[in-house]
């Protein structure tokens, strides 16, 4: 009896424990999650989470002369960086590598062509922006950690000699795949950049050849030919040309989704405004483009004033004297706009070539007021809706701009200070082009004003003294510095996660971001 | 079955009617007050014959004609052993002696305590509630050697996280299990927010249970709790709850008790200096030698302050900081409630005090038992209503509770036991950064001189046209506290029921089958409403329910046989857990119309998300334990676990002997020195198994949409198919003491575990294609000592008593090992807040805080000759004389060195008291409180230094701030020497010039003086004059008394057990502005019917 009890007792035991376990697998099966998703839902995600870094206010916007701050003068915000202050843009572009890369995975050249070739653009507009931060990065390497790929958990980094062309060859494949004919898919609305449609990827496309090829053109030998045979082939190789066919990324105003820089003013109004040299630069050449990039100051409504950097406060007292950036570059509605790619580019950089000798369709004057042109059709048709009447700006206002001080004068000074004031907002495209052309120049000669000098001097303002990288700094660095930073910091995953070849990469760069240049960043003098 | 059951009843009734027995009775007394004792073991000496005494104390049995004495026993008294005879009246008289004390053991099996190999402390309910403890979390604080509770601050409500034997996990939930009357409960914390800067802590789920209820708490510390196998790497909390057993018949008490909490140890802050810049003497000073010639009032107004629009409209007025003109010095300046007009520019100490207000707490709990011969049965009613020193915060609790246990008839009992709770609050504070916690804007960032009078009055001021003013000391930074806590109002609701019942069948006397089922629920809704805050300037709201339920069904067969000198007692169960989880939530950021929190207001896309968990395991478990003449005990214990989690199975054994050395010698008892010594050891394989969906590759929805687009991903963890539960291996050794007639009683255990296989979530290089992996890996062991000494220092019956209990533990970790496949990964985070984290690093103990810190001499330095060994770890000074600074420091560990409880108990005749201190040594925290209030000036620190009038002259750091480290700067040849250079308190405290952050970081050490109660039972004589009432007593009580020392570090005596914005590992070693605990005092109200 003892034993059919005992018997009783296992024999539940093990019905229990072995019966139920075959329903394990279906219970474990995360019922929120998917096994596979739509690939416009990706390519939207995609999009989302890397403009929120693309359009980021901090950094950049400092070393592109645009803007200023008036709060947090943190020498580390701005001139200090830490390892990790940029971490999360280099982060965003390797994510969306993996999750674009499985976009191109799953479709082909035939069936689903566009979208294929979307993400490929996608992909490498974002790699091109991530080596234009950081330099030399892992590419060869990358994207292999999983067993299946490789197992490589420790990635060397590529010299950007050879990242660069690389890119340069994915997009071109992609230019000749369109050319040879658009696919007949749909990219679907998950591409808020474009809407879905394929033609105005085709053209982004091109003009990113076209940026590179120029922003390259004084350390490869492939720029000359790439250039000349995008401007001269406008048929295979169509380009953004028209105000409306730019690359900007709208914001949707709610949710986690506020264009960055209105966002930042929303919760905290007084941290920024737009930089002195910008405003005085705009102020000096009687550019109506200065009434809707900048608004005047609160203190009296009238006075467009510009703040000065790294002065040595932590902030400036009576932040209603400076001005913020113009009402459509920070809409009420929180649903502006980041820049990716301004149609008067492709004519700079047309102007550019020409001014080279190189072939091109239009000839530096003719290029050079075209780019202003629709510089200022752009600006209009996104600003003007924005700001009192008093404020507009007309077409007549351009063609009396380039009648006047905006006249073409065949110098760079002309074409690179025009081209710095049309990306306005581009903060990564102006960064670029000041760390190849040196333009603006008043980073390198901006000096406080007596009067900052008189406001500040409890703090140590002096007179005269370099605006870049600020008093702030330069006590910090004891002079060590003369220059914005030349690159961003390594991230600090990399230094606890990938040290050695990180640490290979760093070889040559100075207290983070100074000490080495990109390899097309030729200027002298700085450091 | 039916037929056996037949056979087992005539077999036993044939073996009862064949014996030759006779009659006895009896009545059972209490030596105390002579009054009966229900419920007493009588049994026949050396056979299993016996019964319970009713609840006139009397019994009747049918004894064997050859039975000589009876031993007679009742829990909490002595046993006896009497002569057979009828009609024998027994005296039991209360047992002080520790040694024959019955412990609540793992699966709810009542053991001797002798008779474990392991350690386990019992609380008992008067313990628990003598002073009156709002929260089980609280009443346990300091009483049980090895178990550390925090408590995440002073709000209502605040949460709490338990650990058992020092930190030996990487994962951020490592709090024990709790298990209720045999059935596992969750004890999950109700928190929104990100765990990293702000949220709301709705509270701890095992506050759910009324601690009035309680009957007694075990706690298992190691390989006790190997019954538990993968859900008992971190320790079991039994938890017991009262039932009818101790009452005489029906009994109806009222249990109630009211306190009165005030806001203590607010952060020590100074009021000499108002809001402002560059106000200070050693600022006006250098005006002046610069050639400055305006007065101190001219140079005030127009450099240190000038209230224009608190918005950076006029001098400093968007400021938030105290480096201003000083106060109550005759100068006038205009503030933001003077109208434009220039005011006394005075000091109002108390300002922060006085938000706060005095909370008060009731407690009211109506319960009745019952006891007949076949039934014991109570039930209770309970309501809990506390109001917070925050005003406009608040918590009631109503509460229900039922446990019955039946005997049916020789063979078939049952019991079951049932709770209900209801939790609300119509606001509980907000924690964090955020700027809807008002302690931000009062001990962070704010203006020292600031009349709080001003801010009450006029917090709800309204313009022409109805909208709210804003009305607030600044508006760039911060809003009203008080339009913050009756505007910006997060309600909380919460129902929660768990119960069980047991199904007993004994076929046999020796055997005994419980079949039981054990359920657990909660729903809780979380409602945060934002009307206006400067993150959020169009309102938001997020209305977030959660629901979970968890159902264990366990058959258990028990076993309790004498065989001559041994005595076998084993069981073998088998578990079926089922628990699901339910979040949902949706919200707005943004809102059309201020103040309306329902989803039709949004403005764009609505916030949303939701998620769901199930998890269904199966276990197979049994317990063997074989005593030998009450000396020498085995226990062998072995669990077999298939989770629906992890892939395959896994076992967990465990084995432990108990040693009374007084009993096999009983020569060592001599001379009343030894009464008792027992040794003990054991060794156990525990585990912790881990969440849903670990195992398999997903794609994700981001929690938003954009444009109306669902936006989706692959996730960015790399999964792992064949994942294990962490696994715990331990042995511990201790021994058991007991001198002078066990009046001195010594509890030590030594331990050592090794946590292995660990399930990190591991950090890559974010280029690999993954940010992290899933893997089984690291190792982290530990190793402890825990003591218990209980002393009965004065020990009379009808005089004066005094015990002593000190509780002490210490428990030291080490990180052996991390991935190895990844030899990158030296350090692996746990909890991270601007820019410090918490973290394991290999070599290192658990729970280091990295982040930037002093650049300090180092070994480095003293080789290249450039410094003495002396001067290894004296931070380095610029030119300027301020620290330099060094990222990815340790600059802490949150782990305490020790920590201790000592509790004393008085009694004389009717009147109790007693005191409890709580200590604890070390267990760093950064404090972001403190890291603000030193930048922005506002604590007391920044005044006083270590010299006193720090903001009055020059200064050296070393000298006259932070004296108790070392500063050295470079001479011109390069040497480290001490540091001389002068600066001025400002710069050297804003983040600026001086980086002091890593000063921001204290030693957590205090003692505190944490409950006190004075009782006075009311006599007996008074009693038989009141009618209806049988006994009464009366209580003061006291909680969080005083917080009597902290460390030298902690320059603004910040209470160190108020913690961070997560209520796990993830908020430890982190301050962030919360709310500064209370001290209650109060009455408790004792009346039995």
């Amino acid at each position: 009896m003892k034993n059919m009890m005992k018997i009783s007792v296992w024999a539940s035991v093990l019905v229990l424990a072995l019966a139920c376990t075959k329903d394990f697998e279906k219970i474990n099966t995360d019922p929120d999650a998917y096994t596979s998703v739509p690939l416009t839902n990706m390519m939207a995600y995609v999009q989302s989470q890397t403009a929120v870094q693309i359009g980021d206010i901090t950094g950049p916007t400092i070393w592109s002369g645009y803007m200023a701050k008036l709060s947090y003068i943190d020498q580390y915000n701005d001139y200090i960086p830490t390892n990790n202050t940029y971490g999360n843009k280099w982060q965003r572009v390797y994510w969306a590598n993996t999750q674009l890369s499985d976009v191109v995975n799953r479709t082909d050249e035939t069936n689903t062509k566009n979208m294929h070739n979307a993400a490929i653009v996608m992909q490498n507009f974002l790699l091109l922006w991530n080596l234009d931060n950081f330099g030399d990065m892992p590419y060869s390497e990358a994207w292999k950690g999983a067993p299946e790929d490789g197992g490589i958990l420790l990635s060397k980094y590529d010299k950007q000699e050879d990242v660069y062309p690389a890119c340069l060859e994915a997009l071109g494949k992609v230019a000749d795949s369109w050319a040879a004919g658009m696919g007949s898919d749909s990219i679907g609305d998950g591409d808020f950049l474009f809407g879905g449609d394929a033609k105005a990827w085709q053209r982004f496309c091109n003009s990113l050849r076209l940026r590179y090829a120029m922003r390259l053109s004084g350390v490869w030998s492939g720029a000359k030919s790439l250039a000349e045979s995008i401007l001269n082939n406008p048929s295979k190789y169509p380009v953004i040309e028209e105000p409306e066919e730019g690359a900007y990324f709208w914001w949707q105003g709610s949710g986690d989704y506020f264009e960055p820089f209105r966002s930042t003013f929303r919760t905290r109004p007084n941290d920024w405004c737009v930089s002195e040299i910008f405003v005085n630069h705009l102020l000096s050449m009687d550019d109506p483009r200065l009434r809707l990039y900048v608004q005047p100051c609160r203190e009296d409504g009238v006075t467009y004033r510009g703040g000065e950097h790294g002065i040595a406060s932590q902030q400036l007292s009576n932040q209603t004297r400076y001005s913020f950036l113009g009402e459509a570059y920070m809409t009420a509605d929180n649903a502006g706009f980041t820049p990716y790619y301004k149609a008067s580019e492709t004519f700079f950089m047309m102007a550019e070539a020409a001014m080279k000798g190189w072939k091109t369709p239009l000839s530096a004057k003719e290029a050079y007021e075209k780019a202003v042109r629709v510089s200022f059709a752009d600006e209009m048709r996104l600003a003007n809706k924005w700001v009192p009447a008093e404020r507009q700006v007309t077409s007549d206002d351009c063609e009396a701009y380039l009648a006047a001080k905006g006249a073409w004068d065949g110098s760079e000074d002309r074409l690179f200070y025009e081209e710095w004031v049309a990306l306005y907002k581009e903060v990564s495209e102006a960064w670029s082009l000041y760390r190849r052309t040196g333009y603006p120049k008043y980073i390198q000669t901006a000096v406080y004003s007596e009067e900052s000098a008189e406001i500040y001097s409890a703090n140590g303002c002096k007179a005269g003294n370099r605006q870049y990288p600020g008093d702030r700094a330069e006590a910090y660095w004891k002079g060590a510095h003369n220059d914005v930073p030349f690159r961003m910091p390594y991230p600090n995953n990399q230094f606890q996660y990938n040290k050695e070849n990180v640490e290979a990469a760093s070889q040559g760069i100075v207290d983070y971001v100074w000490g080495k240049q990109l390899w097309w960043d030729k200027r002298t003098g700085v450091k | 079955m039916k037929r056996v059951l037949l056979l087992l009843a005539l077999s036993l009734a044939t073996v009862l009617s064949m014996a030759q027995t006779r009659r006895v009775t009896g009545k059972v007394i209490s030596a105390e007050d002579s009054s009966p004792v229900p419920g007493a073991g009588v049994i026949v000496s050396g056979t299993t014959v016996g019964t319970v005494t009713g609840m006139d104390g009397t019994f009747t049995l049918n004894v064997p004609t050859s039975a000589k004495s009876l031993v007679v026993s009742c829990l909490g008294m002595k046993t006896q052993e009497v002569d057979a005879q009828d009609g024998i009246m027994v005296v039991l008289e209360n047992d002080f002696n520790a040694l024959n004390e019955v412990v609540v053991t793992a699966m709810g099996i009542t053991r001797e305590k002798k008779a474990l190999g392991y350690a386990i402390q019992e609380v008992k309910s008067d313990e628990l509630m003598a002073a009156g403890a709002p929260s089980v979390t609280s009443a346990l604080n300091g009483k049980v050697a090895g178990v550390q509770i925090n408590t995440f601050g002073g709000s209502v409500g605040a949460s709490s996280r338990i650990s058992v034997r020092g930190n030996s996990s990487l994962s951020s939930n490592q709090q024990p299990l709790i298990v209720v009357d045999g059935v596992p409960i969750n004890n999950d914390t109700q928190r929104t927010g990100d765990n990293t800067y702000r949220g709301v802590d709705f509270g701890s789920g095992l506050n759910d249970i009324n601690p009035e209820d309680i009957e007694s708490v075990s706690v298992l510390k190691g390989g006790s709790a190997a019954l538990y196998g993968m859900r008992a790497g971190n320790g079991v909390i039994l938890i017991t709850t009262k039932t009818g057993k101790r009452s005489g018949g029906m009994e109806i008490s009222y249990d109630g008790s009211i306190t009165f909490d005030r806001v203590a140890n607010i952060p020590k802050l100074q009021n000499r200096y108002g809001q402002g810049y560059v106000g200070d003497g050693y600022h006006y000073q250098e005006y002046l030698d610069g050639g400055g010639t305006l007065d101190r009032q001219a140079y005030s107004e127009a450099n240190c302050f000038t209230y224009v629009d608190g918005n950076w409209g006029g001098v400093q007025d968007g400021n938030d900081e105290s480096w201003g003109a000083p106060l109550d010095a005759g100068l006038m300046l205009v503030q933001f409630d003077s109208n434009g007009q220039k005011a006394p520019w005075v000091s109002h100490p108390d300002n922060v005090k006085s938000f706060f207000q005095t909370g008060i707490t009731q407690n009211h709990m109506i319960s009745l038992q019952s006891r007949s011969e076949k039934s014991t049965t109570r039930v209770s009613l309970s309501y809990r209503n506390q109001t917070g020193t925050i005003p406009n915060t608040d918590q009631s609790r109503y509460g229900a509770q039922f446990n019955t246990q039946m005997t049916l008839n020789r063979f078939f009992s049952f019991d079951f036991s049932g709770n209900y709770t209801r939790t609300e609050s119509d606001n509980l504070v907000n924690q964090g950064y955020r700027g809807n916690n008002p302690l931000n804007s009062l001990v962070a960032w704010s203006g020292r001189q600031i009349n709080m009078q001003s801010m009450k009055e006029h917090w709800a001021d309204k313009d022409a046209e109805g909208n709210f003013t804003m009305y607030n000391w600044n508006t760039s930074y911060h809003i009203n506290p008080y339009f913050n806590v009756y505007m910006n109002t997060n309600s909380y609701q919460r129902d929660r029921m768990f119960g069980k019942t047991s199904l007993y069948f004994n076929p046999l006397d020796w055997l005994k089958i419980e079949g039981r089922v054990g359920f657990d629920y909660y729903n809780s809704r979380m409602f945060e409403k934002t009307y206006f805050e400067l993150d959020d300037p169009e309102g938001a709201f997020y209305s977030t329910d959660i629901a979970q339920t968890e159902l264990n069904a366990d058959l258990i067969a028990s076993v309790n046989k004498t065989f001559g000198d041994f005595n076998l007692t084993a069981i073998l169960g088998a578990n079926y857990r089922d628990s699901q989880y339910l979040y949902e939530q949706i919200g707005a950021d943004a809102l059309v119309i201020p103040g309306v929190y329902t989803i039709g207001n949004k403005v764009g896309d609505a916030v949303t998300g939701m998620d769901h968990s199930h998890i269904r395991s199966n276990s197979v478990y049994g317990n063997f334990s074989l005593g030998f003449k009450n000396m020498l005990y085995l226990d062998a214990s072995a669990r077999n676990d298939w989770s629906s989690t992890i892939r395959d199975p896994f076992f967990y054994p465990s084995v432990s002997l108990s040693w009374i050395v007084t009993e096999s010698i009983p020569g060592l008892k001599q001379g009343n020195i030894l009464s008792f010594w027992k040794l003990r050891g054991g060794v156990a394989g525990i585990g912790s198994a881990t969440s849903a969906y670990r195992n398999s590759y997903y794609y994700y929805s981001a929690g938003a949409a954009f444009n109306g687009v669902a936006q989706m991903y692959k996730s960015y963890t790399y999964p792992n198919l064949n994942l294990r539960p962490e696994k715990v291996t331990s042995w511990e050794v201790g021994t058991e003491i007991g001198l002078f007639d066990d009046r001195l009683h010594l509890d030590v255990a030594y331990y050592q575990k090794k946590t292995e296989d660990q399930i990190l979530s591991v950090t890559t290089s974010n280029v690999v294609g993954f940010g992290s992996m899933l893997v089984n890996a690291g190792r982290i062991d530990n190793k402890g000592i825990e003591v218990q000494l209980v002393a009965d220092i004065f020990r009379n019956n009808d005089g004066f008593n005094w015990t002593s209990t000190l509780n002490f533990a210490r428990d030291r970790s080490k990180i052996v090992e991390l991935y190895p496949e990844q030899p990158d990964l030296k350090t692996y985070t746990m909890g991270w807040t601007w820019g410090y984290s918490t973290t394991a690093t290999i070599g290192d103990a658990w729970g280091d805080i990295r982040g930037t810190g002093m650049n300090r001499i180092t070994e480095a330095d003293v080789k290249a000759g450039n410094a003495t060994a002396d001067q290894i770890g004296a931070i380095k000074v610029n030119s300027g004389g301020f620290p330099t600074t060094a990222s990815d420091q340790v600059i802490g560990n949150v782990s305490p060195d020790a920590i201790m409880g000592w509790r004393n108990d008085f009694s004389y005749k009717n009147l109790s008291f007693g005191a409890m201190f709580d200590f604890r040594l070390g267990g760093d925290i950064w404090s972001q409180t403190m890291s603000h209030a030193y930048c922005a000036g506002l604590a007391a620190y920044t005044v006083d230094g270590d010299t006193g009038d720090v903001r009055e002259k020059p200064i050296v750091a070393g000298k006259d701030v932070f004296s108790w480290e070392k500063f050295v700067k470079q001479d011109a040849s390069g040497k480290w020497v001490t540091n001389d250079i002068q600066t001025n308190a400002q710069d050297l405290f804003e983040w600026g010039n001086g980086n002091v952050g890593e000063l921001a970081t204290f030693k957590g050490s205090y003692l505190k003086l944490r409950e006190l109660y004075l009782t006075y039972q009311l006599p007996k004589s008074l009693m038989n004059r009141a009618k209806y009432i049988k006994r009464a007593s009366i209580s003061a009580i006291a909680g969080n008394v005083a917080l009597l020392w902290v460390d030298k570090s902690n320059t603004m005596r910040i209470d160190p057990e108020t913690g961070g914005v997560s209520s796990d590992t993830r908020g430890m070693g982190f301050e962030q502005a919360s709310v500064p605990g209370s001290r209650s005092f109060g009455f408790k109200l004792n009346l039995t019917f």
